[in-house]
């Protein structure tokens, strides 16, 4: 049985499920809008606002740290760079070239800014069908002059679909890879070469048989798309968020 | 006219390699085919010509009289294909958007697509998994929401490529019984498969096929003897001079 991942749609019907798709790519673009502005306690608010979101839409918060944990070392990644790469005092004055406390600050402040929207994007992705954000994002770009709305929003549909299947390959490649005692061979770049070229040709292959699958059944693009309904319940939720992401950046 | 005509149809791959070649064919209306051969036989080129997805380099394919070069969208829909790794014909996130993704490619109106979804999915039994994920589903189910996703299109021809593959006993027999169904409600089979002996009772027709040709065409049990010459295992049962029975049975 495939292993199930948040990268993908999971099916149920929360609160945050039934929320129309528009609504949810709005409140999202509010939110990380919101986060890249908001400092200390406004960030604090946020949290709490995408904190609430997760249970609201039957998501355990354990699996998003699970499945974050490769983002999480690139979270590590940035933090030190700011912290050793900032100009500022240094946190040990015998060791200038070490980090500083602005860089530190800085840093911190980068990746929980970078945490809250990929969580927060995370739970558009796990509450919401890739038809219904296809059909979203198409009603946003249609009165766009001279964007071709259906492709681009069949390609970002393609683009979310894949997401799940990466992952998929990336776990079973690395399974396959253990069998053998890869973790035996202590050699990083060999690992990364090993890994990456038996998964590029999967995914290839996989992309490959999922558009013919597409096309045997007909896909164009002219094609019926999802019904997008907003009712008051959306509203009040893009107000919370907008109100919420008001408030975390004046205060 | 026949419902399917093949003519001299010839298709090589990009790095040179044959797939099939100088092959022509009649299909009529109703007729269960069986198309056996070994791995790189070119049976799924074959049959991917059917649905449109391979366009003949040399020599023609129609379905009820329409050149598979022209009008894509009707071959489409006239031919449902069900492919031999089930996983990757699932482009839907639950069981009923699968199935609902044919009739959407079809421009049909909100209230068709539900009523034909729920049409399909009690077809093939998957009711109750509606709005699981299809990944969840166990291999027999997601050869069965294969099937519905194509019989939501409402075609005449349905096409498998190895529909047993990968399936255990039970997934096999539910899949056949699924099959035979359709059969008998007027749709015209076409399967491939390199193991025929779960098949074979039930068809009219075998076309066995031999690097990119066909090699013999004719009722199954006229050409019972000549199959492990052409790659083909023989069944047991026609092995030890019994007759082959169904695996229904």
């Amino acid at each position: 049985m495939a292993e199930l991942t948040v990268f993908g749609y999971l099916p149920g019907a929360s609160f945050v499920h039934q929320r129309d798709a528009r609504t949810k790519i709005a409140a999202l673009a509010i939110f990380s809008a919101a986060t890249l502005k908001a400092t200390g306690a406004g960030l604090i608010l946020l949290s709490l606002l995408a904190a609430g979101s997760l249970p609201a839409a039957h998501i355990s918060v354990t699996s998003i740290f699970r499945e974050l944990r490769y983002f999480g070392l690139l979270l590590i990644g940035m933090l030190m760079a700011r912290a050793f790469f900032t100009p500022g005092n240094p946190l040990v004055a015998s060791f200038p070239a070490g980090p500083t406390a602005e860089g530190l600050v800085s840093g911190a402040l980068l990746c929980w800014r970078l945490l809250l929207i990929v969580s927060a994007s995370l739970v558009l992705v796990a509450s919401t069908a890739t038809g219904h954000i296809r059909a979203a994002v198409q009603w946003f770009l249609a009165p766009v002059p001279l964007v071709p709305e259906k492709r681009v929003a069949a390609m970002m549909g393609l683009l979310i679909r894949l997401l799940p299947l990466v992952h998929r390959e990336i776990h079973e490649t690395l399974t396959a890879q253990r069998a053998r005692c890869v973790q035996n061979r202590k050699n990083p770049f060999y690992r990364l070469k090993i890994l990456l070229i038996p998964l590029m040709s999967r995914l290839f292959d996989r992309a490959d048989n999922l558009i013919l699958a597409m096309e045997a059944r007909a896909y164009h693009e002219t094609r019926t798309e999802p019904a997008l309904h907003a009712n008051f319940k959306d509203w009040l939720v893009l107000c919370t968020v907008a109100g919420a992401g008001l408030a975390a950046v004046l205060i | 006219m026949s419902l399917i005509e093949l003519k001299n149809v010839s298709y090589r791959f990009s790095d040179g390699s044959p797939g099939i070649e100088d092959v022509s064919l009649a299909i009529e209306e109703g007729e269960f085919i069986v198309i056996a051969g070994p791995n790189g036989s070119g049976k799924t080129t074959l049959l991917r010509h059917l649905n449109g997805l391979l366009i003949p380099q040399k020599g023609t394919v129609k379905i009820a009289g329409q050149p598979t070069k022209r009008n894509l969208l009707r071959i489409r829909q006239q031919v449902g294909m069900v492919f031999q790794d089930a996983d990757s014909q699932i482009v839907g996130e639950t069981v009923s958007d699968d199935v609902a993704f044919g009739p959407r490619n079809l421009g049909l109106s909100h209230d068709e697509i539900d009523h034909r979804v729920s049409r399909c999915l009690q077809a093939v039994g998957l009711v109750a998994s509606a709005a699981k994920r299809p990944h969840l589903l166990s291999g027999g189910e997601k050869r069965r929401l294969a099937i519905a996703g194509i019989l939501a299109m409402r075609p005449k021809i349905i096409v498998l490529d190895e529909p047993f593959s990968n399936l255990d006993y039970i997934g096999v027999r539910q899949v056949l019984e699924q099959i035979l169904r359709l059969h008998g409600s007027g749709c015209t089979i076409i399967l491939s498969t390199h193991d025929i002996e779960k098949v074979i009772v039930h068809a009219r027709r075998l076309i066995v096929m031999q690097n990119g040709c066909i090699a013999r065409d004719g009722q199954p049990r006229q050409l019972m003897g000549e199959l492990e010459i052409l790659g083909v295992r023989q069944p047991c049962a026609s092995r030890l001079g019994l007759e082959v029975t169904s695996w229904l049975n």
